[in-house]
């Protein structure tokens, strides 16, 4: 039913999935990225400020950073390269509902929708090829695992390290510039990545709306 | 082994919590506070269950208010939509064959607006509703099938009429299944 | 090791480094940038690109010049990385001319002197160093002292003392003996020397990396990766849509997406941070140590030497009752006369000063005996017919008076307490039983020690004085100087058990030292520096050696681990927000020849896809040699709440880094257009 949303709504849906669902729809996974993306930001902040990382008090090493970017980034490759597989074979496009810009946005969402463990549908796509089962199933596979075990990973080397004390110089995670840069973090990471596809999707199609164009 | 003994009590008290404890709690309180609801809001006639304020169904006949139209033919046990975007040349033909249809059935002339709802179907295929304006369209079609004033039969559709939830969510809306009901039983 | 050589705008290292960064493009080095390598794969591609584009006879000026863009944003990189290692290596070919072949006089077993080259030389050897002779490899005095030229390191020309015993029985490889002859064990073998660490350190290759510049790099590969991935799967999307874009577009595209930014300028970044070190005379063992010295909250300083000027200072008489104050200044200055400490010899000036002239006329009496200061005594002083002078602590002289059936006097007990309350140390004079008074002796905080313990708070670190005083004279100096915090009557011992205790609570570190006893709370310290006139045990212990031995130094080390730091940060943060607007640049041109619709999203107004390509990356290549210049001097670092330095950092660079290139593209596009590049 979220095929027939107009191409700016369906693009808010599409985005808020891409970028880890970190506002509504990931039950627990949403909770899961949006930690990993303040690892990413306390990183950066502790560069900025002059101090070798930490987040809740604990410094961030290059194995944290390692498994955050895993975490952060696996997500989007894992939906880039299932669509795009599934937007140059003919199996891929044999299911879709609607042809033009709406089919990136139709095959991109299944796609997000299964990494990014949310399990709502732009439901004109038809899943149940045997194509599709396979692919969706792989990037649902790969969307949790790349998910949670480095997140475990994350927890349990954070949990065996010093304590570090607040100082007069730590950064503290309570204040709205951090909000504010966590949302900058999380924007232009997802931006970053899918903006060229979705300019290709949703974008297109809304241009294409309002010019009276159908396919 | 002290990770794996904690992991497994763990998992044993959540399955508890969430599988056994939540579920019996909720339901028990339901069931007490607001049992009708809960059911699934059956209508009953005569003892016997014949719909749900909540699911819509199909009426042909042209002697009763017609619904939305349905992706899925109002067949109960799913739901679902066109799934058709809005460049969608599918979607278009679609659409303009129902209006065509709906003035058709109505005769209309050719230049009335029709309400969106009347024509597009809708995200489950199972709304029990129509806009007040859809139904008022299609008074005196069944006004005249069935040989009653059109006066009465609008002081009727009025009467079903639903306002917005707390007076800004949604629209006015008529609930068909229960109009059409009227329409038999008043 | 002077500033004048340190100039950015060297045109000799210019050309060297311009040099280098064309040999650096062999893909055999460079795989060690690999944000860069996948740039200059791309070069390659569109080298072929546009080769083929001639030979086909199609238009090929566009493909040309992206071409030579993308081969200069390499270039760029490498220029800057050999820009680093450049003014590096200008460093450590300065310090290499000193290590010349000596011939050393190695002392053998059965007494004999050997002449051997210094290369020769073996850990644990001894070797004698005469006058005018170099020290061939680092070592410690086991006898005698020698006024040592040591400017070859420390780029300081004073002479410098050097002897065995006390804290001064470090010898450095490279430096001159002016004077005097010592015996000393080597304690390093050749190629392992301070001078080799030195030259190692300022040497990229090797150069550790520290663990924040791993992680970083993971990052920006992390970023590499996913952007190659987006790439090459628009060309699946596009195509979809009917839209083909040219091969030197999509790698145009990838390549202004990759943080090549900071790709390239990250190594220089590291470089250069150590080059500041070794340009404020401080050696690094590990970059790691420069990191750590960036988050250090607690510092250790030695009262002596670091808060107050080493010695104690004369400052007053004080006279007993009955006694003259002029009679007690002429006893105190012949009970110093040969006191050579340099309290004896304040005493002298002080005792000068308060009898005037007078005081070159005191004729040291004949016969006069010279009672040394010793350990068991712990009183000096002179004998002369029959008097005895002496001065001492409170309780060595109460002895010595008893001894002689004497007793203090009220007044003296009451002086006693008085600067001993005040944190000064008093001295009493006695002359054969009788008290004549006392000597206040003042610790003299050093100038601007203030100023410095006051930045340090701002850094947020935490400063503690150590001291063997009672803690009533401590408290005063405490006070005096701002020292957040104090340890009194501590043994050398206690440093460690500090320095653990910190740590336990999950502190970093910092402590200067030089004596052999603070060896272990060196080694123990996060950052452990230690004066380069301090023992050859404290050197070998810390993981930073300050040449120039000045404990405020610490404050540079730490804003200098904290700029590195910062510079990376900035710089990413920049990069990364200047992806918007090359998007903002590249994506409509590449699908507004087929949807023209979509150049609705050049919000730039650039004049064809062509110059909008081109106009990205050009900026994208020409931001690297700009930002050069700040690299390498670092991010500026203010002492401010972390909270409004990262406000400050991220509207500079993170707004910045969104705004500037909206223009910069603009401008650049403007500028093709009416050279009719494109």
């Amino acid at each position: 039913m979220h095929d027939s949303l107009t191409p700016l709504s369906g693009f808010v849906l599409l985005f808020n999935m891409c970028v880890g669902e970190v506002i509504f729809g990931g039950v627990g996974a949403g909770l899961i990225t949006l930690l990993v993306n303040a690892v990413l930001t306390m990183f950066i902040v502790g560069l900025m400020i002059g101090r070798s990382p930490e987040f809740l008090a604990k410094k961030l090493e290059p194995f944290e950073m390692l498994m955050a970017v895993i975490c952060v980034l696996a997500t989007p490759m894992s939906v880039l390269i299932f669509g795009c597989i599934a937007v140059v074979t003919s199996t891929g496009l044999s299911s879709l509902n609607n042809l033009g810009p709406h089919g990136i946005s139709e095959i991109l969402y299944a796609f997000a929708s299964t990494s990014g463990n949310n399990g709502s549908a732009f439901a004109g796509l038809n899943a149940g090829t045997v194509f599709y089962t396979l692919t969706t199933s792989l990037s649902m596979l790969v969307g949790r695992l790349t998910t949670i075990i480095p997140v475990l990973a994350i927890a349990g080397s954070l949990a065996k390290k010093k304590f570090v004390p607040v100082g007069s110089a730590t950064f503290t995670t309570d204040v709205p510039l951090f909000v504010w840069l966590l949302i900058g973090v999380v924007v232009l990471v997802g931006g970053l990545t899918y903006f060229p596809v979705l300019t290709l999707g949703p974008i297109l199609e809304h241009f294409f709306m309002g010019m009276g164009k159908t396919f | 082994m002290g990770v794996l003994k904690q992991g497994f009590i763990i998992f044993i008290i959540f399955s508890v919590l969430t599988g056994i404890i939540y579920p019996v709690f909720i339901t028990t309180i339901v069931q007490l506070v607001m049992k009708d609801k809960a059911n699934g809001s059956f209508i009953k006639l005569n003892g016997r269950i014949i719909g749900s304020e909540l699911i819509g169904q199909k009426f042909t006949s042209s002697k009763y208010f017609h619904g939305r139209p349905s992706a899925i033919d109002y067949s109960g046990n799913i739901s679902g939509a066109s799934n058709l975007g809005p460049t969608s040349r599918k979607l278009i033909e679609l659409t303009g064959s129902e209006i065509n249809k709906v003035k058709v059935r109505n005769n209309l002339a050719p230049d009335v607006k029709i309400p969106a709802d009347l024509v597009l179907s809708s995200a489950s295929g199972l709304d029990p509703h129509i806009s007040l304006q859809s139904a008022l369209l299609q008074v005196s079609r069944v006004a005249s099938e069935r040989g009653v004033a059109r006066e009465d039969l609008v002081k009727l559709v009025v009467k079903n009429t639903e306002k917005p939830q707390l007076g800004f969510l949604g629209e006015e809306r008529v609930n068909v299944l229960k109009l059409n009901l009227e329409l038999d039983y008043r | 090791m002077t500033e004048s050589k340190n100039t950015i705008w060297d045109p000799a290292l210019f050309l060297t480094a311009f040099k280098d960064s064309i040999i650096k493009l062999n893909p055999l080095t460079l795989y060690k940038n690999p944000v860069m390598l996948v740039v200059e794969i791309g070069s390659v591609i569109t080298t072929l690109v546009t080769i083929n584009s001639i030979f086909s006879g199609e238009a090929y000026f566009f493909n040309f010049q992206i071409t030579l863009w993308l081969w200069f944003t390499v270039i760029f990189s490498n220029f800057a990385e050999s820009l680093a290692e450049g003014r590096s290596k200008a460093q450590a070919e300065s310090l290499q001319k000193t290590r010349t072949e000596t011939v050393a006089n190695k002392l053998l077993s059965n007494g004999s002197i050997e002449q051997i080259s210094a290369t020769s030389l073996r850990k644990g050897d001894f070797v004698l160093v005469g006058e005018h002779e170099t020290i061939p490899c680092d070592g410690q005095i086991v006898e005698g002292s020698a006024l040592l030229d040591e400017s070859a390191i420390t780029g300081e020309s004073a002479a410098v003392l050097r002897e065995f015993g006390g804290d001064k029985d470090a010898v450095t490889i490279g430096t001159k003996v002016i004077s005097g002859n010592v015996k000393v064990k080597i304690t390093a073998n050749p190629g392992d020397t301070f001078l080799d660490h030195m030259i190692a350190m300022v040497e990229s290759a090797h150069r550790q990396k520290t663990p924040s510049e791993v992680a970083l790099e993971i990052l920006l590969i992390g970023l590499t990766v996913v952007f190659v991935v987006v790439i090459v799967t628009l060309v699946g999307f596009s195509r979809y849509l009917n839209i083909s874009i040219p091969l030197t577009v999509l790698i145009s595209l990838l390549v202004c997406l990759m943080p090549t930014t900071i790709g390239a300028l990250l190594p220089a970044i590291g470089i250069s941070g150590m080059e500041r070190l070794v340009r404020n005379n401080v050696i690094a063992v590990s970059g790691r140590a420069i990191e750590a010295a960036g988050d250090v909250d607690v510092v250790l300083l030695d009262k002596t030497g670091t808060i107050t000027l080493g010695n104690r200072i004369a400052s007053e008489f004080i006279p007993d009752d009955g006694v003259d104050e002029n009679l007690l200044a002429e006893v105190a200055f012949l009970s110093s006369i040969t006191d050579e400490t340099p309290e004896g010899r304040s005493i002298v000036t002080l005792a000068k000063n308060k009898l005037g002239v007078r005081g070159r006329d005191i004729q040291i009496p004949e016969g006069a005996i010279f009672v040394p200061f010793s350990v068991q005594t712990r009183i000096s002083g002179i004998d002369y017919e029959n008097v005895e002078i002496r001065k001492g602590a409170y309780d060595a002289i109460e002895k010595f008076i008893k001894e002689r059936n004497g007793t203090f006097s009220l007044k003296i007990k009451q002086v006693f307490e008085m600067i001993s309350k005040a944190g000064g140390t008093p001295l009493i004079v006695v002359k054969n039983n009788k008290t004549l008074g006392i000597v206040y002796l003042k610790d003299i905080i050093k100038e601007g020690i203030k100023e410095r313990l006051s930045q340090l708070r701002k850094l947020g670190i935490k400063s503690i004085m150590i001291t063997g005083d009672n803690p009533l004279t401590a408290a005063t100096i405490a006070r005096e100087s701002g020292v957040d915090d104090f340890v009194a009557e501590a043994k050398p011992e206690m440093k460690l058990q500090l320095i653990r205790d910190y740590q336990k609570k999950g502190h970093l570190v910092a402590m200067i030292g030089d004596g052999t006893n603070d060896a272990p709370a060196l080694a123990q310290a996060d950052v452990g520096v230690a004066m380069n006139a301090g023992t050859q045990a404290a050197r070998e212990a810390s993981n930073m050696v300050d040449l120039d031995s000045n404990p405020t130094k610490l404050i540079s080390i730490v804003e200098i681990g904290k700029q590195i730091l910062i510079t990376r940060g900035s710089l990413t943060t920049f990069s990364v927000a200047n992806d918007i607007s090359k998007y903002f640049a590249i994506v409509p041109a590449m699908f507004s020849i087929q949807y023209p619709v979509l150049n609705t999203l050049n919000l730039m107004q650039l004049g064809t896809p062509h110059s909008a390509v081109l106009s990205a990356i050009i900026f994208n290549a020409i931001i690297i040699p700009m930002l050069i210049p700040l690299s390498l001097k670092g991010v500026e670092y203010r002492a401010v709440q972390a909270e409004k330095l990262l406000r400050g950092n991220m509207l500079v660079y993170g707004v910045g880094g969104l705004v500037l290139p909206f223009i910069c593209i603009k401008g650049i596009d403007m500028l093709l257009m009416s050279l009719h590049l494109v």
